[in-house]
């Protein structure tokens, strides 16, 4: 089941050749391809060092931001990518688009479509929106996933992963620990599929169990409902947002109750690895899954990982329209 | 193919670009080497041993800057550039390995344009020659300032393109 799953994810994804063609998802991504998108991420972290910051990549080609749900670093860091690869953004605000004026949303990407787009960036809350558009309705037109429903946020795992290797290095001997509201987080969920395919030593979700998915038992990972066991000794700390606005139940008696139990303060940080560091993908909510002093202290890697999603986002964004534009040239040439 | 004879053509290219310092008057502490990724790189390294130059060597991979990306797409496996120094108002020595049509030169000099404002450029090539064969041409050792519009007779020496390939 989960191989034709992945296999199924892999034929949307992947050109004939095995190159990014789409990123919809962790899932059906070999370790080499994972690599090869951290390598070209590292790269564009050098332009970045240079006056101009820039490259003429995406020269002449357009970037359209569907952005179906509220979303402020992810767009911003999305559009900046594209910009800095020399695209061409069309940032469509969906709420006063044609949709809005009934226009279905089939009609709206084949009009984006029919303006010669290059790729579409997708934002939408229902899970498998992106694989659905990738699929069925615009197949040649590369598309990033920028967060479907509970399902997948594959450039966030992958900025997170970029952001793991810089300060550690290899990720063979690494414990990571996510903590917090597991239940309504596809950064989890990605991040788990990214660290199990990149070979991480060992992966923990450590969340109450209301905030716990009913199929983590077979997210190869180990589950923890105690901070302090989730935590001992890890390197990697990474502490996930209370999604307040996706709590259609009681899951949590109150977030007071959920910071004294979850909440990672520098004395439950002291449970881990000394030269632990310290992730949360954004935006924080302080004294609530997270302490002031530990999301500002020297353990913290949360601006590099602001700093990292850019160069992700560039280098799947290149990799992706590369590989429909290699498509396209195979096309003409048979 | 023959394979060269590396420390005679190392040699013969230092020779060429001490001329070039000589003749133009270059600052040899300011003077800084740019390898290209991935032959040049070893060529400028083994040349910037034996300048010595004060300034660490700088690499550069130009493969987000070439023009080919509508056709072939991204290449594979694209380093980082680095560069160690300040390139305002540098003399940059650029080495690569192979010269064919001068696209990567192009690319290089529109990378080198977003790190800052440089003197110029001196280009040491090895050069691969239409029988395949790997030999040095001194015809590539040039200097090549990038100058502004010629707005009246005649503009300053430093600001002319020296090039003789």
């Amino acid at each position: 089941m989960i191989d034709s799953a992945s296999s199924a994810a892999a034929r949307v994804q992947l050109t004939s050749d095995g190159r990014l063609r789409h990123f919809i998802d962790i899932e059906g991504l070999s370790r080499e391809l994972l690599t090869e998108i951290l390598d070209t991420a590292d790269s564009f972290r050098g332009v970045q060092d240079a006056q101009v910051k820039k490259v003429p990549l995406l020269r002449g080609r357009t970037v359209a931001n569907l952005f179906f749900e509220n979303s402020t670093r992810t767009r911003a860091t999305f559009e900046l990518a594209a910009k800095r690869l020399s695209a061409d953004v069309l940032n469509l605000d969906i709420k006063t688009s044609s949709t809005a004026k009934g226009e279905t949303l089939l009609d709206t990407l084949n009009n984006l479509e029919a303006m010669q787009a290059d790729a579409f960036v997708v934002r939408h809350p229902d899970s498998g929106a992106a694989h659905f558009i990738a699929s069925q309705v615009t197949p040649n037109v590369a598309i990033i996933n920028a967060g479907d429903g509970r399902h997948a946020h594959p450039t966030q795992a992958m900025l997170d992963m970029l952001t793991i290797r810089r300060h550690k290095g290899a990720f063979e001997h690494l414990k990571v620990a996510i903590i917090g509201d597991i239940l309504h987080s596809r950064v989890a969920r990605s991040q788990v599929l990214a660290l199990n395919t990149l070979g991480a030593a060992e992966i923990r979700v450590v969340a109450p169990r209301t905030l716990l998915p009913v199929d983590v038992e077979d997210w190869r990972c180990r589950v923890f409902t105690q901070l302090e066991q989730g935590l001992q000794d890890a390197d990697v700390v990474i502490a996930l947002r209370l999604q307040k606005e996706r709590m259609d139940g009681a899951l949590l008696p109150s977030e007071n109750e959920f910071y004294r139990h979850y909440g990672l303060t520098q004395e439950s940080l002291a449970w881990a690895h000394p030269e632990a560091i310290v992730m949360h993908p954004g935006p924080i909510n302080r004294g609530v899954e997270i302490e002031s002093a530990v999301a500002d202290g020297p353990r913290a890697v949360i601006l590099d990982q602001v700093t990292n999603g850019i160069a992700v986002r560039m280098a799947v964004l290149s990799m992706a329209v590369s590989g429909q534009t290699r498509s396209r040239a195979r096309q003409r040439a048979s | 193919m023959s394979l060269p004879d590396i420390p005679p053509l190392l040699d013969a290219m230092i020779a060429d670009l001490e001329t070039i310092i000589d003749e133009h008057d270059l600052d040899r502490q300011r003077l800084a080497m740019v390898g290209i990724h991935t032959g040049g790189a070893w060529i400028a390294d083994a040349l910037h041993q034996r300048l010595a130059l004060p300034t660490p060597l700088g690499t550069l991979d130009i493969g987000f800057w070439r023009d080919d990306f509508s056709h072939q797409g991204l290449p594979d496996a694209i380093r980082a550039s680095h560069l160690p120094f300040d390139v305002d108002e540098r003399d940059l020595v650029l080495v690569d390995d192979v010269v064919m049509s001068g696209r990567t030169i192009r690319a290089a000099l529109n990378e080198l344009f977003d790190y800052g404002r440089r003197a110029g450029y001196c280009w040491p090539r090895w050069f691969l020659c239409p029988d395949a064969s790997y030999r040095y041409s001194r015809m590539c050792a040039a200097r090549v300032s990038i100058c502004p519009p010629a707005s009246g007779s005649s503009f300053p020496a430093r600001n002319r393109f020296l090039s003789h390939w």
